[in-house]
């Protein structure tokens, strides 16, 4: 008996750390460069894009890799997998409770992954107040935030209505790096 | 030998664990749709890839048919009808991975048919639909 548990003890060290590493959806900052807010204990971790070029002065577009397979999955199937930081937990929290009425679709999923993915969402959301929008509290979408109506204050609502851009949702079209995460500016290329 | 034991059962659990769920081929799905509608259906006479061409195609009271977003060439790739996202072929012939994981298929089932039917399919529509969709080369 005895015998039995000290050789399984090692085992059950290795197979603990084997779960956390596959658990662990490498926690990464809130993309945001403003105030001190960030100061406590969200140190940039290694995990961030290799080749992201904006990395010391942290623009809102700079790429953050936080992932998990699952919400890359189910949340990338219809549109892009649009990056927790961009919306608060909040509204996160309102996205994931409706997703059977998810903006005239069914996007309904089983609750385990749900509650998964809506764990990943919450924990790499953006804590800043301009993630709230001028209407209904919280906001279901990051294109009705405040920020992303200033971020995007120089385009023409000509631009909004092209055909090939079709809805301000479609961040792809502009962004030609967003399925990596990243909107830096560098990489917006406007449809003709 | 117990260690031994051990290593296996570990092994086995994290082989479990890495298996996506279940791959089965189309024509199973078809058959257990099939039991499926026999059990559930009065007077049921088999599945039919016509009519199963027809749901697909046409709309069923609101603005979406299946083809608008799996386009009217099921072997074609598609195109979300709002996002405009690009979506695989959905015809067996021209996608492999379609139709062999039973719970992606009740998934979208599920979303799909609620968006273009506000209800649910019956087996009798999904037999017919994966029916024709096994036609399709
Ligand atoms: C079945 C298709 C489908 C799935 C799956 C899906 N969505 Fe969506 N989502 C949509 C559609 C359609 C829109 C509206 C797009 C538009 O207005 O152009 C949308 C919009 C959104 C928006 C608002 C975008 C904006 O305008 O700012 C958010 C946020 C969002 N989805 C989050 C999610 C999350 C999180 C998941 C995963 C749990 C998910 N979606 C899965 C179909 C889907
Ligand atoms: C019609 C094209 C277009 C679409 C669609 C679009 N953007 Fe933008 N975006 C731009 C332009 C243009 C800028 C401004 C670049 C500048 O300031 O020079 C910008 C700026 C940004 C910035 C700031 C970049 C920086 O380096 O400071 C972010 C972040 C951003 N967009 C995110 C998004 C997200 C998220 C979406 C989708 C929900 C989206 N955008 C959709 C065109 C677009
Ligand atoms: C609004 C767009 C849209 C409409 C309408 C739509 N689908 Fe889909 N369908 C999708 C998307 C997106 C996926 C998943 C993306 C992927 O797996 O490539 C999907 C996947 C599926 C799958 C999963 C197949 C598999 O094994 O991977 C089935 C089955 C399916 N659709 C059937 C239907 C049927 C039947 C209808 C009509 C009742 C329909 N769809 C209408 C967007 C749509």
């Amino acid at each position: 008996m005895l015998n039995k548990f000290t050789n399984s003890r090692p085992l059950m060290a290795v197979a603990a750390f084997l779960l956390s590493v596959t658990m662990v959806a490498a926690y990464a900052d809130d993309d945001e460069h403003e105030g001190n807010e960030r100061s406590m204990g969200s140190e940039r971790h290694a995990s961030r894009s290799a080749d992201n070029d904006d990395e010391g002065r942290g623009g809102e577009g700079s790429s953050s890799a936080v992932s998990n397979a699952k919400w890359k999955e189910e949340c990338g199937s219809c549109h892009l997998a649009y990056p927790p930081r961009l919306l608060s937990a909040e509204s996160w929290r309102a996205v994931m409770s409706g997703l059977d009425k998810h903006f005239g679709s069914n996007a309904s999923l089983d609750p385990v992954v749900a509650a998964e993915i809506g764990d990943f969402l919450e924990q790499n959301a953006s804590t800043r107040k301009h993630r709230s929008s001028n209407g209904v509290e919280p906001p279901l979408r990051i294109t009705d935030t405040r920020w992303f109506k200033s971020e995007h204050r120089e385009v023409s609502s000509r631009m909004w209505k092209n055909p090939k851009v079709k809805s301000p949702s479609n961040c792809e079209v502009c962004h030609t790096r967003a399925e990596s995460g990243s909107f830096n500016e560098h990489d917006v290329r406007m449809p003709k | 030998m117990l260690r031994i034991s051990c290593v296996t059962v570990l092994l086995l659990a994290a082989g479990l664990a890495v298996q996506p769920a279940y791959a089965e081929s189309p024509k199973d799905v078809l058959a257990a749709l099939q039991s499926e509608a026999a059990r559930s259906t009065p007077d049921f006479q088999g599945f039919s890839a016509s009519r199963g061409e027809t749901f697909f195609k046409v709309k069923h009271g609101n603005e979406w048919s299946c083809s608008s977003c799996h386009t009217e060439n099921p072997a074609a790739t598609g195109k979300h009808a709002k996002t405009d996202k690009p979506i695989e072929p959905i015809a067996p012939s021209a996608n492999a991975e379609r139709f062999t994981n039973p719970k992606k298929i009740e998934k979208w089932f599920k979303r799909n048919c609620n968006d273009v039917l506000d209800r649910i399919c019956t087996p009798q529509e999904k037999g017919d639909v994966l029916a024709y969709l096994l036609t399709v080369r």
